[in-house]
């Protein structure tokens, strides 16, 4: 007998509104249907009745937790459409913040992995991490969430507390690969519970059109850092940690090795930065007609922006198609054929952004 | 995988598409696009679909543009529809919400679905959010019309007036009582 089990709204995996509707065999689950738009503020559309310098303050409200990119891929697009030149200091400092959020965000997962996985002791372990890297955005920003860091041009504040940053970044470095890698990695409950739990196919990642971890863990080895190289990401030196094997355990990895990479690179761009200027001259809202499509690798992974100007001070258009906009419906794929337990783990698996994704 | 440069990729859908680059990538700005030739080809090489933007055109109907990403560049197709055009969804399943979230902003009908869900608006709403309110809310933000008409006084005049005078607004006098705030190490 078939039974329909409605998840959501509001449900135990994640704090935001989304639902999935499962169709189970038994606790055999036999299909999926994901409903969106719980969280839809018409951001696009705001957009386009804002100048461009109101919509960096409207765009890094998209997300609460990878705020950053949101403005450092619209500044890029209208760079892009007016031809402005981003001091080289500035884009060391994008990457700085990028990689600084990146860590925030992993964190932040691996935590909220840990505790669906049972494994509260580890929950903390990340959250007392993360908090050390609130403080590194805070001292850097001024802020611990919208940082308001990007402007057209290069970025607000300067970096002045580079020994803050190092020695704060080698901590949650130390931290992560003595505690937190061996137990994600080689623990025996965590790949118990994870591994061979809601495969997906490189196929299936690939006409899905799944990004970041979520498809590097499907042996997808891509990433716009390495691929499209922007900022000063063509002078760092990093590799791009991808696994074939496509299930829970597979993502807890390379989010797990990402983590370490983050601190690499912001530890690479603090002691690469040149002096020099942050910013040009102050952005006046004056942009050529024209249209831009810029991608940046979020942490959840690319973020597109397509952006139209017909020469006034308001965008003609403004499209933002985020991670999850296009990871979230591989879920359905996932779960599929998984027993109604693991649905939780799965859904959180995705590394899902409801924000992010209704806009 | 036959090839996955957006030049060999283009060739192979239509040897006379013309197309140019520039930052944002590989863009194919003319022609009317066979969409489902293209999801086909896309699909047999391996090149995903990154998303479907869509946005009102000025002569009339709307510009879709199918963004493809083959790798070290965005490859950016654009098609111009009036009624509506084939779906791509049963070829490439990335394209179902990006479909869905079209047809709710602009009621633009995708052919051959078995049927266009809302995504982003509620079951009960009308499709087409952003058609239906596209004139809403252009002239109501303060700082954007303020600077509008300062432009428009500016080109119409050589010498720009002088802004109108803010009319003046008498704030009552408030007396604030006067606190004595206990220093450190001192009885409270």
């Amino acid at each position: 007998v078939s039974a329909v089990i409605p998840m959501g709204p509001f449900h135990p995996a994640l704090e935001e509104p989304y639902k999935i509707e499962v169709t189970c065999e038994g606790e055999l689950i036999t299909d999926a249907a994901i409903s969106v738009g719980f969280n839809f503020r018409g951001v696009e559309w705001l957009a386009e009745r804002k100048t461009y310098t109101q919509d960096i303050a409207l765009l890094e409200r998209i997300c609460g937790i990878c705020s950053n990119v949101h403005t450092m891929t619209f500044c890029r697009a209208i760079e892009q459409l007016a031809g402005i030149e981003v001091p080289e200091r500035a884009q060391y400092i994008r990457v700085v913040m990028a990689e600084t959020e990146r860590l925030h965000s992993h964190l932040l997962w691996a935590g909220v992995a840990c505790h669906l996985i049972g494994f509260e002791t580890l929950f903390m372990t990340c959250f007392s991490l993360r908090e050390q890297v609130m403080d590194v955005l805070e001292g850097i920003s001024g802020n611990r969430v919208n940082y308001a860091m990007n402007r057209p041009g290069g970025v607000s504040r300067d970096l002045e507390g580079p020994a803050m940053v190092l020695a704060a970044v080698r901590a949650v470095r130390d931290a992560t690969a003595r505690q937190l890698i061996p137990v994600l990695t080689a623990d025996r409950t965590v790949r118990a519970r994870c591994a061979g739990v809601g495969l997906l196919t490189r196929e299936q990642a690939i006409v899905y059109g799944a990004v970041g971890p979520l498809a590097r863990a499907s042996g997808v080895a891509q990433d716009i850092r390495t691929s499209q190289p922007y900022e000063a990401y063509d002078r760092l030196s990093f590799e791009v940690p991808t696994r074939t094997e496509g299930d829970v355990f597979a993502r807890v990895v390379v989010r797990a090795l990402e983590i370490l990479q983050s601190c690499d690179l912001i530890e690479q761009a603090v002691e690469q930065m040149p002096a020099g200027e942050i910013a040009g001259e102050p952005f006046q809202n004056d942009v050529p007609e024209g249209e831009a499509c810029v991608r940046i690798e979020a942490p959840r992974g690319e973020l597109l922006y397509y952006v139209v100007s017909d020469g006034g001070e308001t965008p003609a258009r403004v499209r933002v198609r985020t991670p999850t906009f296009a990871n979230m419906p591989t879920a359905r794929v996932m779960a599929v054929g998984q027993t109604l337990p693991d649905l939780g783990l799965i859904q959180a698996s995705v590394d899902p952004c409801y924000s992010c994704t209704d806009r | 995988m036959t090839t996955t440069s957006a030049e060999g990729l283009l060739h192979e859908l239509d040897p006379r598409l013309g197309f140019e680059r520039d930052a944002g990538g590989c863009w194919v700005r003319d022609g009317l696009i066979d969409v489902r030739a293209m999801a086909g080809l896309m699909v047999r090489n391996g090149i995903r679909l990154m998303t479907i933007t869509a946005r009102p055109w000025p002569e009339g109907g709307f510009r879709l543009i199918y963004h493809w990403d083959t790798g070290p560049e965005v490859l950016n197709v654009c098609t111009t529809v009036t009624g509506g055009l084939p779906t791509i969804a049963d070829l490439v399943p990335g394209a179902d919400w990006a479909e869905r979230e079209i047809h709710d902003y602009y009621d633009l009908e995708f052919r051959g679905r078995g049927a266009t869900p809302t995504l982003m608006l509620l079951e009960s709403d009308p499709p087409g959010l952003f058609t239906r309110t596209a004139d809403t809310g252009r002239d109501t933000d303060p700082a954007r019309t303020a600077r509008s008409a300062a432009d428009a006084a500016g080109a119409d005049a050589p010498e720009a007036d002088a802004p109108e005078a803010v009319p003046q607004v008498t704030v009552p006098h408030v007396t604030v009582p006067h606190v004595t705030v206990p220093q450190e190490g001192e009885p409270k």
